[in-house]
């Protein structure tokens, strides 16, 4: 993987993370006040939740280089 | 025997017909239940208006593609920073702002373009430094051995 393709993966991870984590702030917000009476804890999970997918879109994209050629090699 | 001999005293059955008896129930039974009906269909739409407002956040997340990987993410990224500040800009127009606020200083920094001078400086000096070293120690011991002459 070159440097340029490395950077732009990592633009790309933190602009997704930025989104997720912002999505699931907003979505426990609205849950937050809707159903469970404002507490935080909904708050705190859809953060959490959209982390945890931005990390693991991170790594998918990160691996996607290694595994492409390991797919081509054994189809060789 | 009237049916409500059981509750009602047995002196009230002898000056209230059953069909009185029978009417009165069902008039205060009516006005009892009218708002319970109306509170139960009051709670009904409130839960329906709540599961819609969260069920229509949760299909636009789905479908602005903000859950999906990673390039959608970064594309609808891209899309809110072109969508912002003409909707900021409009918005202050509406309501009479943007004479009030002084205009933001345009700075000609970037971050990215200092962290990577600074990380190319750091490493520049780190492999320079065993030369460098090298050179002040010679010119020390130079130095000493021209004072001790």
């Amino acid at each position: 993987m070159s440097e340029k393709e490395l950077g732009k993966k990592w633009d790309r991870c933190l602009a997704d993370g930025a989104i997720k984590i912002g999505t699931g702030l907003g979505l426990g917000i609205v849950f937050s006040v809707l159903f469970f009476k404002r507490h935080t804890w909904p708050i705190s999970l859809g953060s959490g939740a959209g982390l945890g997918m931005a990390y693991a879109n991170c790594q998918n994209d990160l691996r996607s280089h290694y595994m492409l050629q390991r797919s081509e090699k054994e189809q060789v | 025997m009237c049916l409500f001999s059981l509750c009602v005293p047995s002196s009230c059955c002898h000056f209230i017909s059953c069909q009185c008896q029978f009417l009165l129930v069902l008039l205060c039974g009516s006005l009892f239940l009218i708002p319970v009906g109306f509170f139960c269909l009051l709670n009904f739409w409130k839960l329906a208006t709540k599961v819609s407002i969260a069920g229509g956040a949760l299909y636009v997340v789905y479908d602005s593609g903000l859950l999906g990987n990673s390039v959608q993410g970064s594309e609808a990224l891209g899309k809110a920073k072109a969508a912002v500040p003409p909707a900021i800009e409009e918005w202050m127009k509406y309501f009479g702002l943007q004479a009030q606020l002084p205009t933001m200083p345009k700075i000609e920094f970037s971050p990215v373009q200092g962290w990577n001078s600074g990380v190319r400086w750091t490493i520049s000096s780190l492999s320079e430094a065993p030369t460098k070293a090298n050179e002040y120690t010679n010119q020390g011991l130079q130095y000493i051995k021209d004072l001790v002459k």
